[in-house]
């Protein structure tokens, strides 16, 4: 999952950026409002973490901006602006969430995994697919009741492909949401990857749940 | 009392009372005067009618004679009619009037001779009436008693026989006059009570809509934020339109002073949660997950920097609020400015590590100024530090120093840096940042603020000045002495 954080002040900033990539995300950061709509405009994100007093631009004008081209990425609004107005001010402009500073970054972490869950319409924290369960809450994976290891990132990949359960993903895609470094990688190195997580699902003769789609990408599904 | 009394009201209920008493008072006064003038009238004629029923009386040797009765149509003398009666002393006789009839007048007489006395009264047959009662002595010839000796008879005087006479007009007609005139008045009056009433009222509340109009106008305006100025509805009255003037201007001022107010209190709240929210999530980090010992002091570094630099911001916000809301109070000391300002200036080259070039022009004699030495040096170091961290790095800050009649001048100037001409409005705001500062520079935006407000409370002033066009000036003024 690919994750924007706007944040002016900076040791706020990074450290919500480390929290989201300790759990798997990827994370764009910046701390001004045009370079950030810049980013929002020109890549697809799971998840938008926003200031609302920004230099120059404020966060409202910033998704409101978004809102206008039927941009639907999930937003969190966070602010010290805690009154009932202001925060309707914030839902109303368009945010699918609002957390006041100061907030515990668990807090963070768990609104934004509610919102990806949503954008990809998973009701819930547990994904299930067959017989392999992930629990988005406890980044943990297991198939018929036994835990499997994953490496973070193939956590994020076998998490955003089971997001888009029964839809055919392209290389592009999961490139982009799961992959931080976009310059200089290849689509070989997400087969590699899919071929890891393969054998680690697929470890004792299980059913194969991702199928290959050619010239495109990965389908993960019961009777794949 | 009553409270919030009706204009309205109070005008038509007043009003209303003053024309009724004015019309009714008036009313009253002409009806009394008809009455008057019509009785006077009555009056006149009773008596002339007993003046003449007077002068017919003779008294002969043995009776009283009225010569009325003798009176004929086309005879040369009066013809006396109407209701009148004769009552003789010391015979008793009464003589009635033939209009009269059977009826009686009341009797009554004045007191002395010859009097009149004019009355209301009631006939016998029950019609109301006014009298005249006239008495007199009878005429009686010069003969009278030179016959009455002739046959052996006593004299007679004529003050033994007073004769009373009393005439009568009936006033039923006249009371029924007066009765119709007098329904006339009240009711005229009724009316025109009713009318000042009635006009009052519509005419006031034709002037006073424009009123209701401004009312509802504010009350749908305080629903939303913004919201223009309500417009002075033009059919207001024009003895209120000072008053809906100077009520909008306030209330421009008001709500000018609530945002100000409203703009402030969020950005206290952003300075001061974002680093607290800052703090916490660095600490949040910290035991998230197990860390080295070097990753540990290096979050525990970055935490105690926020902590200190949000502890300057909550002293600057507290002092400015002390200021603003004179909780300060200003001691009077004798000092050296110039002392002070170097050892500032200098305080903040060092601890900033800066590369700025400072250069210092001295002008006139600098002498001592008396005020409060600590708010002086943190009207000054805020603008200094403010020099410092605003402008470009190795340029040159000029410190120029001054001490003339209207007192102490301290004038620093650097180079514009980021800072934009569109910021010189927002400079002394609190919180408010120049538009291109980048904004992980140290300061929550008081200190300048906090620096002006320092000035006036010194008797003094803070203003920027642009007219150079690379530079930034900013000038303290002080006078040189203030005693608290």
């Amino acid at each position: 999952m690919r994750c924007l954080v706007i944040e002016d002040f900076s040791p706020l900033r990074e450290s919500i950026g480390e929290r989201l990539s300790e759990e798997g995300y990827v994370v764009d950061s910046t701390g001004t409002g045009d370079e950030g709509l810049w980013f929002a405009r020109n890549h697809e994100y799971d998840a938008v973490v926003l200031d609302i007093m920004l230099p120059r631009m404020s966060g409202l004008e910033i998704l409101g901006k978004l809102r206008e081209t039927q941009d639907r990425t999930p937003v969190l609004l966070i602010s010290a602006r805690d009154t009932v107005d202001q925060r309707v001010e914030g839902l109303d402009a368009g945010a699918d969430d609002y957390l006041i500073k100061p907030f515990a970054l668990d807090e963070l972490s768990a609104r934004v995994r509610a919102l990806t869950r949503r954008q990809y319409n998973q009701g819930s924290t547990l994904i299930r697919i067959a017989d392999l369960c992930i629990d988005t809450s406890q980044r943990s994976v297991s198939r018929a009741g036994e835990e499997i290891p994953l490496t973070p990132r193939e956590y994020s990949l076998l998490n955003y492909l089971a997001h888009r359960a029964g839809q055919p993903v392209s290389r592009k895609d999961i490139w982009e949401h799961v992959y931080e470094d976009q310059e200089g990688g290849t689509s070989n190195s997400v087969d590699v990857y899919i071929a890891h997580l393969r054998r680690k699902l697929n470890a004792g003769g299980r059913e194969d749940l991702i199928s290959t789609r050619r010239g495109y990408g990965y389908l993960i599904s019961h009777g794949a | 009392m009553i409270r919030h009394p009706s204009i309205r009201l109070r005008l038509i209920v007043g009003t209303t009372l003053l024309v009724t008493l004015i019309l009714g008072a008036g009313c009253f006064l002409i009806y009394q005067r008809m009455k008057a003038i019509r009785l006077a009238d009555l009056d006149d004629r009773l008596l002339d009618q007993v003046g003449l029923l007077s002068k017919s009386t003779e008294l002969i040797p043995r009776r009283v004679i009225h010569k009325w009765r003798e009176t004929t149509p086309g005879s040369g003398s009066p013809v006396i009619t109407g209701l009148f009666q004769f009552w003789e002393w010391p015979s008793g006789t009464i003589t009635r009037s033939p209009d009269l009839g059977e009826a009686d007048i009341p009797y009554f007489h004045g007191k002395a001779l010859p009097g009149s006395e004019t009355r209301d009264v009631v006939l016998s047959d029950g019609r109301p009436a006014r009298a005249t009662s006239l008495r007199y002595l009878p005429r009686g010839s010069g003969m009278l008693n030179e016959y009455r000796r002739h046959h052996g008879e006593d004299s007679i005087r004529l003050e033994d026989h007073p004769i009373v006479v009393i005439a009568a007009i009936p006033t039923g007609p006249l009371l029924d006059e007066l009765a119709g005139i007098r329904i006339l008045l009240a009711a005229l009056t009724a009316l025109a009570a009713v009318a000042t009433c009635g006009s009052i009222a519509v005419i006031s509340r034709w002037s006073l809509a424009p009123i209701d109009h401004l009312t509802a106008e504010l009350t749908r305006r305080s629903g939303k934020t913004p919201a223009p100025l309500a417009e002075i509805p033009s059919d207001l009255p024009g003895e209120l339109t000072g008053l809906a003037g100077a009520f909008n201007r306030n209330l421009e001022q008001l709500e000018g002073a609530r945002l100000r107010e409203k703009r402030f209190a969020s950005s206290a709240a952003h300075e001061l949660r974002t680093p607290i929210a800052g703090i916490q999530a660095i600490l949040e980090q910290a035991l998230h997950r197990p860390r080295s010992a070097e990753d540990l002091v290096r979050r525990i570094g970055k935490v105690l920097h926020l902590a200190n630099r949000t502890s300057d911001t909550l002293s600057s916000l507290i002092r400015l609020s002390r200021v603003r809301n004179g909780f300060e109070r200003p001691s009077s000391v004798t000092f050296m400015p110039l002392d002070a300002v170097r050892d500032i200036t200098e305080g903040v080259r060092s601890s900033s590590a800066s590369s700025h070039v400072v250069e210092w022009i001295i002008t006139g004699d600098v002498r001592p100024i008396t005020t409060d030495e600590g708010l002086f040096r943190i009207l000054v170091g805020n603008v200094v530090e403010n020099a410092f961290r605003h402008s470009p790095e190795g340029g040159v800050i000029v410190v120029g120093v001054d001490h003339a009649e209207t007192g102490f001048l301290l004038a620093i100037t650097n180079g514009r840096g980021n800072f934009q001409p569109s910021d010189a409005g927002r400079v002394f705001l609190p919180f408010e940042r120049g538009s291109l500062t980048p904004s992980d520079l140290p300061g929550a935006g008081l200190g300048l603020p906090l620096a002006r407000e320092i000035s006036r409370l010194l008797g003094g002033s803070l203003e920027l000045d642009l007219s150079a066009p690379e530079t930034l000036t900013f000038r303290i003024q002080l006078s040189a002495e203030i005693r608290y």
